[in-house]
């Protein structure tokens, strides 16, 4: 029972211990993996404008480029005379910023006669920028980023369609994701001569600015009618230039609002379809670009695992399952130590009930504690001390009444009952030992008239003083009894010899015959006395006593004819 | 209990053998088809008619279709729809068995053009007949009526320097070499000989001078017409082209040149691998039909072989197509002068 409460108590205390801990572990996992995709998502949004803003800024460098150059004075001179010097120097111009920036393909200043001849154009040929001139130069009057362009006001930037440059000759750039930006170079009057045309490559430049996101991160682009021109599995780009289509809004139903042009944003958890084995988290936004293009919005969009997300949670996961199971190790010790606590102070009770009527030591009680088992324990204690008052009284009572069974009242002395103990005691040791005793009857004389004439309370009183006088006369060993109303009896057991008794029955004979006083009056008495000899006269009690009376009246009838006499 | 499992399982097991039943007394049609020849309520009402079971795959590509009738030697379907030039590798192969006119009373419902195997060559081989016409579409001239006092009459429109920066074409090597052999005068638009290809790319850059730019989606190419303001389209798709821009509030006209207009024509055949040719044929005959056909132009915008063409006389040529000499050179050529390239580089090896 004991044990039963402390190891229930520990048991429910470590359950729950562990219960709060798991619960709290579960709990903490939820809201932290709901934290954590949420600021993913946020996360994806942000860097996918901050890409988008980039992009801007590195389509703003090239028009900035394509501007400055449409503007130089050979331009308008190499399309103008034709000018050897002024297309080498043209071309000089436009080897800078190709050799600075590696996403130009080519950079080309296009007659608006002549069908569109290219006069200037350098290409990018792996890692060599090359001129190309004579009958190399082509007519491209028929795209258009030449008659587009030829239609825009000077300081305007045409940007093309995104697709695979199929120009036969363009080099580096040739099968190759390419976008087309030009600027017209006017005359004085203000009428077209040509353009500039830049030749960008979209992967080049988006492995450039994709450099830097994170190693899980996805990058999407499509063009608004949502065919994909970036994506992981390059594959699925340009779909359209193989005759197919494949789309954003195929991959990524959620993002029809974007293609439809009725949301800026989206953020999406793909789960579905395709995605379904690994979930993805992704933010798409349409950036629309502000300058003449047949393009409208490009779609843009950051995606990452979900499992890559939820991956950050491993350490905490690790470290929630180390508390977990500190908690359950400190709420078992706990419940080991408050079970003590608790059963320790009811056992020291238990042992101080079990020891209170003992005489065992007493256990010390916990009376200094402040809490309930403190108050327990003085309640306890007070009771015990009760009890134990009560005990020693009634301890006294008993004594008091076992002296009075066995004394006489009056004089104190041994009553008769305990007399015959003694001479019972006495005789078996005399018998023993072989030893002697001797019994002496003591009578006081006359003690009737006493009575009679003075009263009893005088009576009474010669009695005690000749009970004290008897007992001045005796060894601690010897007793003395008063047996009748006037008749003493003194045992004494190891003496030597009867002639000792004799010497004691003097004694006491001597000690009552000095006169007594008693109210100031003197007092007379004299008493008769009878010995009896073990083993002399007598071998038990009654034969001792028989022969002791006998000699008492003999003495007694002495006595008389002394008197008389 | 064993009783009692018996008879509780006996219904389902009559039922069981009574499905089977029927299952082995349809016949399964198995057809290879493009999307709009094998509408539900077309297999249906063919369905209704023969109790058998029509299963329709669909294909989108020629590539896919050639993959699929050659993936166990025409083993797997027993009827499917190909255009002339492409059925001549079939033949070529054994792929498609012939097919006697008499199984189908519908062909005399079909227009003259269509009745007359030898204006059709593609479809026959050897006198013998292969291929049924069913849907078909030539490639006409889409004019802006404000910048035409009359309809063009011929290709050589396309080279008008007139219309400079505003034609139109599609960005095809096969096609356009064929416009240019029309121009040669050559018999067979297809048929380029040696001496030919230089004049034919002098053609073709002189074409593309006269450009405003060329195109590859109809929409893309409505788009253009419209927003660029041109005058003159090669319209490979057609009339769907035409009804596109119609749409969109256009004013525009559509010829058929005299020298005839390339035009691709869907015939349906039947494997070497049909299980039931007579039904392959009842199935044939019954596209023939009326309601059929209508859903072909009412539905699809394609011409069926039935009724006349809305956009066409009697009397118009339409020139169908057939495998060119040499596609790959077609295709190279093109592409440099769509690059820009002068003639003389254009031919250069």
């Amino acid at each position: 029972m004991r044990f039963g409460i402390a190891a229930r108590l520990g048991i429910v205390l470590a359950l729950s211990g562990m219960l709060s801990a798991g619960v709290t572990a579960v709990q903490a996992q939820r809201a932290s993996e709901t934290l954590l995709v949420d600021s993913a998502r946020t996360e994806l949004l942000t860097s996918t404008r901050v890409l988008s803003r980039r992009i801007t800024q590195v389509r703003e460098d090239i028009s900035r480029t394509l501007l400055a150059l449409a503007r130089h004075p050979a331009a308008l001179a190499a399309l103008d005379s034709d000018d050897p010097q002024a297309a080498t120097q043209l071309a000089t111009l436009f080897a800078l910023p190709m050799e600075a920036n590696r996403a130009y393909f080519q950079i080309r200043l296009i007659d608006a006669a002549d069908n569109g001849l290219e006069r200037v154009r350098i290409d990018r040929d792996d890692d060599t920028l090359v001129r190309v001139g004579g009958d190399a130069l082509q007519e491209k009057g028929h795209y258009p980023y030449v008659f587009d362009t030829l239609a825009l006001a000077p300081g305007e930037v045409y940007m093309s369609r995104v697709g695979i440059n199929r120009e036969r000759g363009s080099h580096a750039a040739l099968g190759q994701p390419a976008v087309q930006l030009a600027t017209p170079v006017v005359d004085a009057e203000g009428k077209p001569r040509g353009v500039i045309v830049g030749s960008v490559d979209l992967n080049g430049v988006f492995a450039l600015l994709a450099a830097d996101l994170p190693a899980d991160f996805r990058l999407y682009l499509a063009n608004s009618a949502g065919d994909f021109l970036i994506h992981p599995d390059p594959a699925r780009t340009f779909g359209f230039d193989k005759g197919r289509r494949v789309r954003l809004q195929d991959e990524f139903p959620a993002v029809q609002a974007l293609i439809e042009g009725r949301a800026g944003e989206s953020m999406i958890d793909s789960d579905a379809g395709e995605h379904a084995p690994t979930p993805l988290l992704a933010a798409f936004i349409a950036a629309r670009a502000q300058l003449r293009t047949d393009e409208g919005a490009f779609i843009l969009g950051l995606a990452r695992p979900r499992a890559t997300v939820l991956a950050e949670l491993d350490p905490l996961r690790d470290i929630m399952l180390q508390i977990v199971i500190g908690m359950c190790l400190t709420g078992i010790l706990l419940a080991a130590i408050l079970a003590h606590a608790i059963t320790h102070p009811i056992e020291v009770l238990g042992a101080a009930v079990q020891n209170f009527s003992g005489n065992g030591q007493a256990p010390a009680l916990p009376v200094e504690r402040q809490d309930e088992i403190g108050a327990l324990a003085r309640r306890f204690a007070e009771l015990r001390t009760q009890i134990g008052q009560q005990m020693a009284e009634l301890e006294h009572r008993r004594s008091e009444l076992e002296h009075l069974a066995r004394h006489d009242a009056l004089t104190g002395l041994p009553n008769r009952a305990l007399f015959d103990d003694r001479m019972a005691v006495a005789l078996a040791a005399a018998r023993r030992e072989q030893g002697r005793l001797a019994l002496l009857f003591v009578d006081v004389d006359q003690f009737k008239p006493i009575n009679d004439r003075l009263g009893h309370v005088v009576g009474d009183r010669v009695l005690k003083a000749v009970a004290t006088r008897i007992r001045q006369c005796i060894r601690e060993s010897d007793t003395a009894a008063r047996i009748g109303g006037d008749e003493f009896v003194v045992l004494l057991p190891g003496i030597a010899s009867a002639e000792d008794a004799r010497r004691v029955a003097d004694k006491i004979r001597a000690a009552i015959d000095r006169p007594f006083t008693i109210d100031g009056d003197e007092l007379a008495v004299s008493v008769s006395m009878g010995l009896a000899h073990y083993p002399d006269d007598g071998a038990d009690a009654t034969t001792l006593a028989r022969h002791a009376d006998t000699a008492m009246y003999r003495d007694k009838a002495e006595g008389k004819a002394r008197r008389h006499a | 209990m064993l009783r009692r499992l018996c008879l509780r399982r006996l219904p389902s097991l009559v039922l069981a053998l009574a499905l089977s039943g029927t299952a082995c007394a349809a016949e399964v049609l198995r057809v290879l088809s493009w999307p709009g020849y094998a509408d539900a309520d077309v297999v249906q009402a063919f369905e209704a008619r023969t109790g058998a079971r029509v299963e329709v795959t669909l294909v989108d590509s020629d590539e896919t279709l050639w993959q699929k009738v050659t993936a166990h030697d025409a083993a797997d379907y027993d009827v499917f729809a190909v255009n002339t030039a492409e059925l001549q590798r079939y033949i070529d192969r054994g792929l498609v068995v012939p097919i006697d006119p008499a199984a189908l009373p519908n062909l005399a419902a079909q227009l003259p053009r269509f009745r007359d195997p030898t204006t059709l060559p593609g479809t026959t081989r050897d006198d013998r007949l292969f291929a049924i016409p069913y849907a078909y579409a030539e490639m006409g001239l889409i004019y802006d009526r404000r910048q035409f006092e009359a309809p063009p009459q011929s290709i050589a429109a396309l080279w008008d320097a007139r219309l400079r920066g505003k034609v139109l074409i599609y960005n095809s090597g096969s096609h356009n070499f064929s416009l240019a052999a029309q121009m040669l005068g050559k018999g067979s638009p297809f048929h380029l000989d040696a001496a030919d290809w230089a004049p034919a790319v002098e053609h073709l850059v002189e074409l593309r001078r006269n450009l405003l730019t060329f195109y590859v989606q109809p929409e893309e190419s409505a788009r253009l017409f419209l927003s660029r303001g041109a005058a003159l389209m090669f319209a490979n798709y057609g009339t769907q082209q035409l009804q596109l821009l119609r749409a969109a509030g256009a004013d525009v006209g559509y010829a058929i040149p005299r020298e005839g207009a390339l035009a691709w024509l869907d015939c349906w055949v039947v494997t070497r691998g049909a299980r039931n040719r007579a039904l392959a044929l009842a199935w044939i005959d019954h596209l023939l039909g009326t309601g059929p056909a209508h859903v072909l132009d009412a539905r699809h915008g394609l011409n069926n072989t039935r009724d006349p063409a809305p956009h066409q006389a009697e009397t118009d040529r339409l020139v169908w197509l057939e495998p060119v000499e040499d596609v790959e050179r077609r295709n190279l050529l093109w592409e440099r002068i769509l690059s820009g390239d002068r003639a003389t580089r254009v031919l250069a090896p």
